[in-house]
């Protein structure tokens, strides 16, 4: 039984920077945060809900035809989008919210932006019998109208939040208001690894089933392939040889699996790309696996962009210390991005870590990039992907790889969402 | 005693300016003099709006510094500021203008006692005071941090929200906010004022001098006054003849 605390601080990146009302609330939190991970009867209730509700684990499918388009490695996508609700958020808003039935909090109070982590906490409060209060910035309930409508349904109530850019940064701000009035009741499921100390940890680790689940796989596909090999089977078609002809070299890694060469995922605030990332941190820090997250370039880093690290400074923004688009006297900048789950001027702070240990590589691909990557894996692949997962899609133009490697990249959501703004931008 | 906040450039400087000696003129014993911040996560929509109209205008710390300093203000005065505007401007550098304008020191409403701690040593060894504040959320052992910490007053929080009028917050209000008991109040300011004589000061929500008076007879020092003088300081005569209003024998 572990008693002690999480840390507070990814090297110098993270913290509580809140107003004092909300301290209580947060060590609250965390205590039980650290009794649930300990708690088997949390962990099996969380698991089954994973399993039978959300539908983990997510397949991680072999791109066959984008790899031959690309004509380098193989190339992986972690569908997270054929989870419930259509994106990893889900992964997150089930655990918190059973975290905050735990808590004894039956009030739910969210920021979105592209409507995909409110529709996961609506979801999970239709679920658990909570009440929800969703906060969306103005401009978002404009080009995200259908998950308003979902959340709607769901029984949530979506409240437009006008100030500022009317963006995620905004709708992020108003909630924690609302919490701040609202604390002794109301337990704040936050969307990302952002915000005060425990939420970077909390989100994280609820996420980190993706790399967890790509570790796994990865070993059964080995494993299956070597043992085709060795009963001397019969190739099945469309098997790529490589899966039967084992490079021992190659496929070793220390536990066994088959070696991922590159990891990419988009990054807004940060969640989708912890959550893959993480359980790889051994393997990049040998060398073994190089991860690589793609921010919002969007007009282009020159103009206006979401790219907090790329080019940013570290400042404070909701909670914690990170990397922050600001201007020379400490103001928020507005985030620009076509993808408004990644129009945020903000990085969760342990990306900030990672980027300064050298852990991650930090590239950036704009608004038209990821566009066209988005129809690229439509007709490749008959895979709608989000405009966020776009962004990741679209760095596989720039990533040289060699026939022998392995690139797995995290296809984040579903792009239903994202329709109507597309064909309006055609 | 009375304390008074203004955001530093609402509706314009020269109101700024007028305002600060408006307030020295009045006696006020504090002036809180805020910086407008993009991001104002413990305020309510008007200071929100004092701030965005501000920074439109194009106000930053160098020029409050310099407004403060041609006010020719004597009175108390500190910054009262969001983290990131004295981080991003550096520490160092803070320190060194409020001594250069006569600024006493900065209240951070973003910034908990568990962070403070290495910046109170640092604006204490200048001669400066950093304010903390308490909530009536805090545990007894956050109150004596947060009160030993804490100079040259205490600024407790008198409800669990953020600044501004009843009749301003109703888009935030929740299941709680209708139903704040003045009880829990009561019990933390006994709980502050049982750690020693250093003074505490009120504030949020108050917007009249039945107010105040109240916030004086639940034991506070101070009562801190920031909404209401926000929206009067777009009339600055209607701003004079409020504070004149206000003044109260303790």
């Amino acid at each position: 039984m572990t008693t002690l605390k999480l840390a507070k601080y990814f090297g110098e990146y993270g913290g509580q920077f809140v107003p004092e009302t909300l301290m209580p609330a947060l060590a609250e939190l965390e205590a039980c945060y650290l009794e649930a991970i300990e708690d088997k009867e949390f962990q099996d209730q969380l698991s089954y809900y994973l399993k039978n509700y959300v539908g983990r684990p997510s397949p991680l499918y072999y791109a066959e035809s984008l790899s031959k388009h690309y004509g380098g490695g193989k190339i992986y996508l972690k569908r997270e989008d054929l989870n419930h609700t259509g994106a990893h958020k889900i992964n997150n808003a089930i655990g918190q919210a059973l975290l905050a039935k735990r808590l004894g909090k039956k009030l739910i109070v969210a920021e979105t932006g592209a409507g995909q982590h409110g529709v996961a906490t609506a979801t999970a409060c239709a679920l658990f019998d909570l009440e929800c209060k969703v906060f969306m910035g103005a401009e978002d309930i404009k080009r995200q109208a259908p998950n308003v409508y979902r959340m709607e349904l769901l029984g949530a109530e979506v409240i437009p939040v006008e100030s500022g850019s009317k963006t995620l940064k905004d709708a992020t701000s108003e909630a924690i208001r609302y919490w701040v009035t609202n604390v002794i009741s109301t337990h704040y499921i936050i969307g990302s690894t952002v915000g005060p100390h425990p939420y970077p940890t909390i989100v994280r680790d609820f996420q980190k089933i993706i790399g967890e689940e790509v570790k796994q796989q990865i070993a059964e596909i080995y494993n299956q392939s070597s043992g085709l090999h060795m009963q001397g089977l019969q190739e099945p078609a469309g098997l790529d040889p490589k899966f039967v002809t084992t490079n021992e070299e190659l496929h070793n890694t220390a536990d066994g699996g088959l070696r991922v060469d590159y990891i990419l995922a988009c990054v807004g605030g940060g969640s989708n790309a912890m959550g893959i990332f993480y359980p790889y941190l051994a393997e990049a820090k040998s060398g073994v696996t190089k991860l690589i997250a793609i921010e919002a370039a969007g007009e282009g880093l020159d103009g206006k962009h979401a790219a907090s690290i790329s080019k940013g400074k570290p400042g404070v923004l909701h909670g914690s210390k990170s990397y922050l688009l600001q201007d020379d006297y400490g103001q928020v900048q507005e985030a620009h991005s076509i993808s408004a789950g990644l129009d945020y001027p903000g990085i969760g702070p342990e990306h900030s870590f990672l980027h300064d240990a050298n852990l991650v590589e930090y590239q950036a691909i704009t608004d038209k990039e990821a566009l066209a990557a988005f129809r690229l894996l439509c007709k490749l692949e008959g895979i709608i992907p989000a405009l966020e997962s776009s962004h990741a899609l679209a760095y596989l133009e720039k990533l040289k790889t060699n026939k022998d490697e392995i690139v797995v990249l995290n296809l984040s959501g579903r792009g239903d969402k994202d329709l109507q703004q597309i064909r309006d931008v055609s | 005693m009375l304390g008074i906040y203004i955001t530093a450039g609402y509706p314009n400087a020269d109101a700024t300016i007028q305002a600060l000696r408006i307030l020295e003129k009045a006696g006020v014993d504090l002036i809180e003099l805020g910086v407008p911040f993009s991001d104002p996560l413990a305020d309510g929509p008007v200071i929100q709006k004092a701030a965005f109209e501000s920074l439109k205008q194009g106000m930053n710390l160098d020029k409050i510094f310099d407004l403060f300093k041609s006010s020719g203000v004597k009175t108390k005065t500190v910054l009262f500021s969001y983290y990131n505007p004295l981080f991003a401007y550096g520490f160092d550098k803070v320190i060194a203008k409020c001594k250069e304008v006569g600024i006493q020191g900065a209240l951070i409403p973003d910034l908990p006692v568990d962070e403070a701690e290495e910046l109170a040593a640092q604006f204490k060894a200048a001669g400066l005071d950093l304010v903390l504040l308490a909530a009536i959320t805090s545990t007894e052992e956050r109150l004596k941090r947060i009160y030993d910490l804490s100079n040259p007053f205490v600024y407790l929080v008198s409800r669990v929200g953020v600044t501004g009028s009843d009749s301003d917050l109703s888009s935030l209000r929740g299941a709680e906010a209708t139903k704040q008991s003045s009880r829990q109040l009561e019990d933390v300011m006994k709980k502050l004022k049982s750690f020693g004589n250093k003074p505490i000061a009120i504030g949020f929500g108050i917007d009249s001098k039945e107010k105040v008076d109240a916030t004086f007879k639940q034991g506070a020092d101070m009562a801190i006054i920031g909404t209401k003088t926000v929206k009067l300081s777009e009339n600055l005569k209607e701003f004079e003849s409020f504070i004149s209003s206000l003044k109260t024998k303790v």
